[in-house]
């Protein structure tokens, strides 16, 4: 698309300070007109530190920290990344020889033992879900973005934010050093049901790995927790005069929700993860059944039950897994809809289906344990409210669809991998129709069709969404430009690897290959052509898939160093952040801007150019925006 | 580039021929009866394919004077040859548990096809009247191809195929997930359908501006209504199956035909012996050996020693955890005999991805019995490990009771 540079107005000449005209309070009667910013932020601008120390490590600019969760989610996706090539290996040609793990295996003869695939699995779980894509989306563009977009100079409590970051290095360094102690790393998968995880002759990971696994989510959890508080309170008090709720762009919705799921939900994950190390380390019995043993290790009285495990790791891991999706949901409805010059289609539908799908996120948990020996008949309950979650989720695409029908689009690489999130999610989420079935899920349940659900929402959803929001906010980041080709080859490439490594997995899951199995080829059911060449194709795909991620680290670094330097606005988009320089200052804003309408006014009738920032007034012979709709 | 649809458009395609073509031949994509008895079938349809050519082939030989060489001769022997390597197959196809009634009755026919072709190749050798032991021979070629066929028809649907779901659960789960299918599949095309056509047809060109809208509330209330409606008979729709397959209220009155208990990492099964009833001394147990009869409706008592497990049997579709602490009755049948197999299908330790079990449908009671006694005796003369403790790891294996 253009950059014009006439079309890109400086920045702090657009802003409008409290001086000039006030908010326009008219629109939406009955809600919060405007923030009470912070009283002291007004006028006086802070510094950034002249400390290295206090600037780029220690530091509570909300911008620093940000780019500190995205560097570290970054790296923990390349080790995650690893970790499931390393899967995908044993699973196209089970107990062959592994480039460069095989030196590990002297004992087995260079084969992975089946407890090092377990743990392949359980790690690559953990690490892609809490260290890759909550803190990226949620703590590297949640801490960028909020307060750029709400016209805040930063977090409501930067050294809150600080501290949140800070209390994620216990849980990388943990993490880490979990595959280095006596009987190496956990094995009870990402979910870490016991009594496999409680008891420590078990499986070899239930020794000591598991428990470094229980300290290093508490770490990870009590960060988020500290993030979502930070994130509700500055979304709550710190949005500039005339930013109404209702005129919060779908990211700050997105990830706002997502902090109130956080904050309900967590507090039962850490009691749950309490609950597990006490049963390890202080003979407690949540969840061991009375006079237990496991493996012929000691006998524990016992008197607990495995099953509350799952009740209190569901509970808040469902509404994680929308944790991990609204955040990208919102950031993509942002994109697709500067992108297509046009109007969100429904604004205030998609906020309310962000809500319901929060909302009923905390009543479907027990979808996960249908199999589980729970009462069948909450099972069919849990089934009714899964099923009317799909609701919300199909509002959302129509709309998205519904935005792009009619606009002008224009494919930057920020736009394609948007496009991708919506059609991968349709995939992810037409899937799960199949597993909020009952009775289909009786067959489906723990197969390879749960790991393609998984992967369409979480890859084809959140990592797209994660890609999309890389290359649509770097110039703000960095204030230099992505290189374009280079990321649209990514994308074409990542796209079709990606389709390819997962999409036959949807076949072999119904054909029944299960889950977490280091090796298939002993069943008659797939120890044939068809299975096995379905998933040496799958393994090529990823291969090509991790290969291709290569693309995107030279772009990161060479456009870091050496890309186009980005002018303030670079996409001609509506909202706050590109109505300040880029990067922006350490204090955001010159003077807090004020906003006078919502942030999807694109192509006005009337209006010179087809955008319209936030911080300008509605041309005067403008029709006032529908209620129901804008 | 004004292309990019296209990459949409292509994704789109190859997903929906990866459905309509999966690689899979007969067995389709569901896990079908052919995944673990192909072996079987491929025998039974070799033996009644060839036994008709045999056939003739000795019928030629019929009437004629004089002794025959050892070159016309050649197709006797060579006939004789492939009935033995038959006999041999049925053997293994019995013991493993394929139709056993079936497959050893056409085991002893094959043996007397044997013996009638080494008489009629004597009588041919000597230039003695053959016609009597041919006779024998073609006609019990023929019984054993005609048992072959009727074996096969046994487990066969009238259209030939072997798609057909082989329990009760399976007819209910595969139909509601052919419906989800087309439901899915319906949507899935449309959307994306919908979305490449907006990328081609919107795609930015100088000179047009985009729609100014911000939705429209008749259109938001169309596609809320419409897929909700459809969402809420699809939840409603799917009771009934699951209320068939997963409550106890619905089970019929029968007696468990056994209790399995799931440890790392084997199944250990406890049938009643003789007296019926559980928990006696004259229970069998077997490790990774589940049978049970064709048609009738079955109810195991599950259990574990020790961590999670799952009792998954994809050709029934059946899946249950087995939980630490707790008795579930799992309810099943089958509707072909034949040989299946059962897997663990929640994260159990190291050897998760050994723990399998063979399942073996018998076509009638008797046969069942038959097996039933058979292992007793077994039992009784190898004094396998009992049920409980750590060394029962073989059926074979003699060791201390540790009861």
């Amino acid at each position: 698309m253009s950059t014009d540079p006439h079309a890109n107005p400086d920045a702090t000449s657009k802003a409008t300070g409290p001086e000039h005209a006030g908010p326009d309070t008219g629109i939406a009667p009955g809600v919060i007109p405007s923030s009470g910013h912070a009283p002291g932020h007004d006028d006086h601008i802070h510094p950034a530190p002249r400390n290295p120390l206090t600037r780029y490590v220690f530091s509570t600019d909300h911008k620093v920290i940000g780019i500190q969760f995205l560097f570290s989610g970054l790296i923990f996706f390349v080790l995650g990344g690893l970790l499931a090539m390393a899967i995908r290996w044993q699973l196209a040609w089970p107990w062959s020889d592994v480039p460069h793990l095989s030196d590990l295996w002297g004992t087995s003869g260079g084969q992975m033992p089946p407890e090092f695939y377990n743990k392949l699995v359980t790690m690559h779980g953990t690490i892609m879900i809490f260290f890759v894509i909550i803190p990226i989306l949620t703590g590297a563009f949640g801490n960028f973005l909020i307060p750029l977009m709400i016209g805040a100079r930063d977090m409501a409590f930067p050294t809150l934010n600080m501290i949140s970051y800070w209390f994620m290095w216990p849980a990388f360094a943990l993490i880490v050093f979990a595959f280095a102690v006596p009987g190496g790393a956990p094995e009870a998968g990402w979910t870490g049901y016991p009594p496999l995880s409680t008891f420590f002759w078990s499986t070899p990971g239930s020794l000591n790995g598991q428990t470094i696994w229980l300290v290093a989510l508490l770490f990870a959890g009590v960060s988020s927790m500290m993030g979502s508080i930070n994130y509700i309170t500055t979304v709550l008090m710190l949005r500039a005069p005339g930013m109404t709720l209702f005129r919060m762009p779908m990211t700050v919705w997105g990830i706002f929700i997502t902090a109130l799921l956080q904050a309900f939900a967590l507090p039962v994950l850490t009691s749950a993860l309490v609950m597990q190390l006490l049963d390890r380390v202080a003979g407690t019995n949540f969840f061991s059944p009375p006079d237990w043993s496991v493996a012929n290790g000691p006998e524990r009285v016992g008197g607990g039950h495995p099953l509350l495990w799952q009740h209190l790791f569901w509970f808040y891991s469902h509404p994680a897994v929308y944790v991990m999706i609204l955040p990208a949901m919102g950031i993509v409805s942002d994109i697709i809809s500067t992108f297509s010059r046009k109007p969100l289609f429904g604004y205030k539908p998609m906020v309310f289906a962000i809500g319901g799908i929060a909302l009923l996120g905390f009543i479907v948990w027990g979808h996960h344990m249908f199999q589980s020996g729970m009462n069948p008949a909450l099972g069919a309950t849990f089934m009714l409210s899964t099923i009317l979650i799909a609701l919300p989720s199909a509002i959302k695409t129509f709309n998205w669809l519904g935005t792009m029908w009619g606009g002008s689009l224009h494919f930057t690489s920020a736009m394609l991998n948007a496009a991708a999130f919506v059609s991968m999610f349709v995939i992810g989420g037409l899937s799960g129709i199949f597993m909020a079935a009952t009775p289909t899920d009786i067959h489906i349940h723990d197969t390879y069709f749960i790991v393609a659900h998984i992967h369409y929402v979480l890859f084809g959803g959140s990592t797209f969404g994660i890609f999309a929001a890389l290359y649509y906010w770097f110039p703000k980041m960095f204030g230099r430009m992505m290189n374009e080709t280079l990321g649209k080859i990514h994308f074409a490439l990542s796209f079709l690897f990606f389709n390819g490594t997962f999409f036959p997995m949807h076949i072999v899951g119904m054909h029944a290959q299960p889950r977490r199995y280091a090796d298939y080829t002993g069943y008659e059911l797939f120890n044939n052509d068809a299975v096995i060449g379905m998933n040496q194709f799958m393994t090529i795909c990823a291969l090509g898939l991790g290969a291709t991620q290569l693309i995107l680290v030279y772009n990161f670094f060479a456009s870091l160093v050496a890309g186009r330097r980005a002018t303030a606005n670079p996409w001609l988009a509506n909202t706050l952040e590109w109505q300040t320089a880029s990067p922006p200052p350490h204090y955001n804003f010159a003077h807090i801007p004020t906003v006078y309408h919502p942030a999807y006014e694109y192509s006005v009738p009337d209006a010179g150019a087809d955008y319209l920032p936030q911080t300008e007034p509605l041309p005067p012979r403008a029709e006032p925006l529908p209620e129901i709709m804008a | 580039m004004k292309y990019w649809s296209l990459l949409f458009g292509l994704t789109t395609v190859l997903a929906v021929a990866a459905f309509a073509y999966a690689p899979f031949d007969d067995d389709w994509w569901l896990p079908s009866y052919k995944g673990t008895n192909a072996g079987a079938l491929d025998t039974l349809g070799e033996i009644s394919g060839q036994a008709p050519g045999m056939a003739t082939m000795l019928r030629a030989l019929k009437g004629g004077s004089g002794a025959l060489g050892p070159a016309e001769l050649q197709p006797v022997d060579e006939a004789r040859a492939w009935v033995d390597e038959q006999s041999a197959k049925l053997g293994r196809l019995a013991s493993e548990g394929f139709l056993t009634g079936r497959t050893r009755a056409l085991q002893s026919e094959a043996a007397s096809t044997s013996a009638a072709m080494v008489r009629a190749r004597e009588a041919l050798a000597g230039g003695g009247e053959a016609d009597a032991a041919i006779d024998e021979a073609v006609a019990s070629l023929e019984g054993l191809g005609g048992g072959s066929a009727e074996a096969i028809a046994s487990v066969t649907e009238p259209g030939g195929g072997l798609r057909a779901p082989v329990s009760s659960a399976a007819v209910q789960i595969d139909h509601l997930y052919i419906l989800i299918l087309i439901i899915t599949g319906l949507t899935f095309v449309g959307v994306m359908a919908a979305m490449v056509v907006a990328m081609w047809r919107f795609r930015a060109r100088p000179g047009r501006k985009a729609v100014y809208s911000h939705g429209s509330l008749k259109v938001e209330i169309v596609w809320t209504v419409i897929p909700a409606a459809i969402l809420v008979f699809l939840a409603l729709y799917q009771l009934r199956a699951w209320a068939d397959i997963k409550f106890k209220s619905t089970y019929p009155d029968v007696a468990p035909l056994a209790e399995i208990t799931a440890r790392q990492f084997q199944w250990k099964m406890r049938y009643p012996g003789p007296d019926g009833e559980l928990g006696t001394g004259d229970d069998l147990h077997t490790v990774n050996d589940l049978h049970f009869v064709k048609d009738e409706p079955t109810i195991i008592h599950l259990k574990s020693d020790d961590v999670l497990h799952s009792f998954f049997l994809p050709q029934l579709r059946i899946k249950q955890d087995a939980v630490p602490g707790m008795t579930i009755p799992v309810l099943f049948d089958a509707s072909k005999a034949g040989r299946y197999e059962l897997l663990c299908a929640e994260l159990c330790g190291w050897g998760h991805y050994k723990m399998r079990a063979q399942v073996v449908v018998h076509e009638t009671r008797d046969e069942f019995d038959e097996w039933v006694e058979q292992s007793l005796r077994a039992q009784d003369r190898s004094e396998p490990a009992g049920s409980e403790g750590p060394s029962d790891l073989a059926v074979a294996a003699p060791g201390p009771r540790v009861e």
